[in-house]
């Protein structure tokens, strides 16, 4: 059975000599000694999640075991003290339930609190959690369409740690959501997403991707560990680049763009106006297994038509190169003119 | 070229994260050079710390791909400590207080006082590594910053957040209150590090320590303990916690981090820290409009004006509350009394309502006072 805790600062918590942050919720039946290692998790970062609910789904090792743990922290008014107060809402799957309580059901469809002014307690009733409803693959629609969620699920499925920088408009939520469903089922709690923390907030905990609301022009999300790949959807007339490599199961993979390259005698009116549009980078992994899951060893690589735009990165390379043999044979000519003229 | 002069190192050094002790020369040297990022255990977003074994003139060492390394980190736990802990004698001092009593408010308040007016107390006081003090400069620009409404710390978390460093040793993560470093250097030439620490006020609950994490183990090194006492928290709710159970708690955390016999009492001063004087000091007769000091050949501590502003508060809290008074007199030998208070209740000449303002009243004495006693007991003044 699922458990939940809410943690936030009151005056009395559930132990008796407890105030300030404690929690103030808790499932009965939940070890007490599994509250320290929750703590981090409680965090709220002002700076980045704007005011906003910030999620996570990450797991934790309790008892030798792992344990699943989807957190929602929002910032909750001021404490009985006066000073600014959040409230931490956890809902933790022990490790029976890790393969059938889905981490983005619970962020879909679960009540999760924004405040608490009950009186604390146990509960004894386990946290209900409705299976999701509806798609939230349109979140992807501002920021160059849904291909973007399997270009990131391989990435941290290979290993790799992400953050992934998404615009101000859309919603972080749905965008962790979104990311989860990509990932194979029984991987997702392993894998890990987190919204709004920062690189030094989660370098310790397991959580493979970040996703960070930021604007285009903020440096904060410039803050990445060697190692972290950084998938920025927040400029989308930025596409990918030409030759951009991957890594699938540890093995380097080569995306090629060249296939999508623009015609060179096209106008620069409307070369700026394709480029404003998204591409889509399509890392196809349709074989789905019997069960449902996804295949990730196979990867191939295409694209939707309609959404999909040409780029103009290949060809302006071979102008480029074409540029540099001109200039490179007429200073050639001039340097061998030069050398008949005065040997002469 | 040399442009330093010689410096001499301390004979053993105690890391203030971790409260390691080792020699001066087994310090880690944190590397600069970008491909030489990452380390083990203090994170994939730090230098890589290591032992050098190439220096340049400066006494600086050399990393592995030739950039001049100046950051030294503790060889047990790899967290950043400023240079000076090598050169200088440290003060550890732990400020101890319920959640909400204002420890955070009169860390900003003491340290901003003493940047404007340690002169006149007769030292200096400065940051070590400013880098370091980042999160006390948030404290004083919220409270005394110009331009803007004032702004009160925000609630110290109990765990993250920019409060603390983390490590990771194998696949346990160790969280750590991030020490604040200051100089603070006499007219007389003697200058000391002084190790501060900002812990929740949770932390200090009986029943919240256990194995996992340290966050009060800096209590075993404390050469002063600094405990903030709110008198107007006991009868203003009924839910408060009582105060005078955390300072048996603090007691018995010294004891066990510390060795300290269970039938001994603590050899280090106790400063009580009364906040939020202003709300209270006038109505029981104490006077403390003007700063404690004594004006000599050395300018110091008023210590005739605070014994008696002490003695004052001692009766008033042995009135109000004589469960704290015991509990300190079956602890402790050396207790000062010394009420304080970072801000002031006045009305506003345009408004006409009552609002906080930020006024600092002999919120730099506790600070100041815990240094003059570690001094005495070192011999050195």
């Amino acid at each position: 059975m699922p458990y939940e805790v809410v943690n936030t600062s009151v005056a009395r918590g559930l132990t008796s000599e407890h105030s300030g942050f404690c929690d103030v919720l808790r499932t009965r039946g939940l070890p007490e000694e599994i509250t320290p290692l929750l703590a981090p998790f409680n965090f709220y970062n002002e700076k980045l999640a704007r005011g906003k609910p910030a999620y996570g789904v990450r797991s934790i090792r309790f008892g030798g075991r792992m344990w699943g743990v989807v957190s929602r922290v929002v910032l909750n008014g001021n404490d009985y003290t006066g000073r600014q107060n959040r409230l931490a809402h956890h809902v933790i799957a022990p490790p029976s339930e890790l393969e059938t309580l889905c981490p983005a059901a619970v962020l879909a469809g679960y009540a999760f609190r924004d405040t608490c002014n009950e009186s604390p307690r146990y509960l004894d009733r386990e946290p209900e959690v409705p299976e999701i409803a509806g798609s939230f693959d349109d979140v992807w629609e501002c920021m160059g369409g849904k291909g973007w969620r399997s270009h990131i699920a391989a990435l941290a499925l290979s290993g790799s740690r992400v953050v992934v920088l998404i615009p101000l408009s859309a919603e972080g939520r749905s965008v962790v959501i979104s990311i989860l469903l990509g990932i194979p089922i029984q991987r997702r709690w392993e894998v890990g997403v987190v919204e709004a923390s920062s690189a030094e907030q989660c370098w310790a905990h397991t959580a493979l991707i970040r996703v960070l609301a930021i604007d285009a022009n903020d440096a904060e999300g410039d803050r990445a560990w060697p190692g972290e790949v950084v998938v920025d959807l927040r400029r989308q007339s930025i596409p990918p680049s030409a030759n951009q490599e991957v890594l699938v199961e540890n093995e380097p993979v080569k995306l090629d763009f060249s296939a999508f390259a623009t015609p060179v005698q096209e106008s620069s009116a409307s070369k700026t106006e394709k480029s404003s549009k998204p591409i889509m980078v399509h890392i196809d992994f349709s074989s789905q297994t019997a069960d449902g899951t996804h295949d990730h060893r196979a990867p191939s690589f295409g694209e939707e038509p309609a959404q999909s735009t040409p780029s103009v990165g290949a060809s302006k390379v071979v102008w480029k190169q074409t540029i540099v043999w001109f200039i490179l044979g007429a200073v050639v000519g001039a340097l061998a003119g030069f050398f008949i003229v005065n040997l002469k | 070229m040399n442009t330093t002069a010689p410096s001499s190192l301390v004979g053993q050094v105690q890391c203030p994260s971790c409260s390691h002790t080792f020699r001066p020369e087994n310090i880690r040297f944190i590397a600069e050079h970008v491909s030489l990022q990452g380390d083990r255990i203090a994170g994939p977003l730090e230098g890589l710390r290591f032992r050098a074994s190439r220096f340049d003139l400066d006494g600086n060492a050399i990393d592995m791909d030739g950039r001049v390394c100046t950051r030294v980190a503790c060889p047990s736990c790899h967290i950043e400590m400023p240079r000076a802990l090598l050169e200088s004698p440290t003060c550890f001092i732990s400020i101890v207080g319920a959640p909400g009593s204002g420890k955070s408010c009169l860390l900003g308040a003491a340290s901003w006082s003493l940047r404007k007016s340690a002169g006149q107390y007769g030292c200096s006081w400065v940051d070590v590594e400013p880098r370091l003090n980042s999160l006390l400069h948030g404290y004083e620009s919220g409270l005394f910053g110009a331009g803007g409404a004032m702004r009160k710390p925000l609630k110290t978390e109990v765990s993250g957040g920019d409060w603390y460093n983390q490590i990771k040793v194998g696949t346990r993560v160790d969280i750590m209150p991030k020490p604040m470093f200051f100089r603070i250097a006499r007219q007389s030439g003697a200058s000391s590090v002084i190790v501060m620490y900002d812990n929740a006020g949770e932390h200090f609950l009986p029943l919240v320590e256990n194995a996992e994490p340290p966050h009060t183990r800096h209590l075993g090194q404390a050469q002063a303990l600094l405990f903030v006492f709110d008198p107007t928290m006991v009868h203003s709710s009924d839910n408060s916690p009582r105060q005078e159970l955390i300072l048996i708690e603090t007691v018995a955390r010294i004891r066990r981090f510390a060795g300290v016999g269970q039938n001994s009492k603590l050899g280090i001063p106790v400063i009580i820290a009364l906040t939020k004087a202003d709300l209270w000091a006038g109505k029981v007769g104490i006077d403390i409009t003007h700063p404690p000091v004594k004006p000599g050949k050395f300018v110091d501590l008023d210590r005739t004006k605070i014994d008696e502003v002490s003695a004052a508060a001692h009766a008033f809290v042995g009135r109000l509350f004589p469960e704290l008074m015991q509990s300190l007199t079956a602890f402790v030998d050396n207790v000062h009394w010394v009420p304080c208070s970072a801000m002031k209740n006045a009305i506003n000449s345009k408004s006409g309502v009552e609002e906080i303002q930020p006024l600092a009243t002999w919120s730099e004495v506790p600070l100041l006072l815990a240094f003059d006693e570690i001094a005495r007991r070192q011999g050195r003044k």
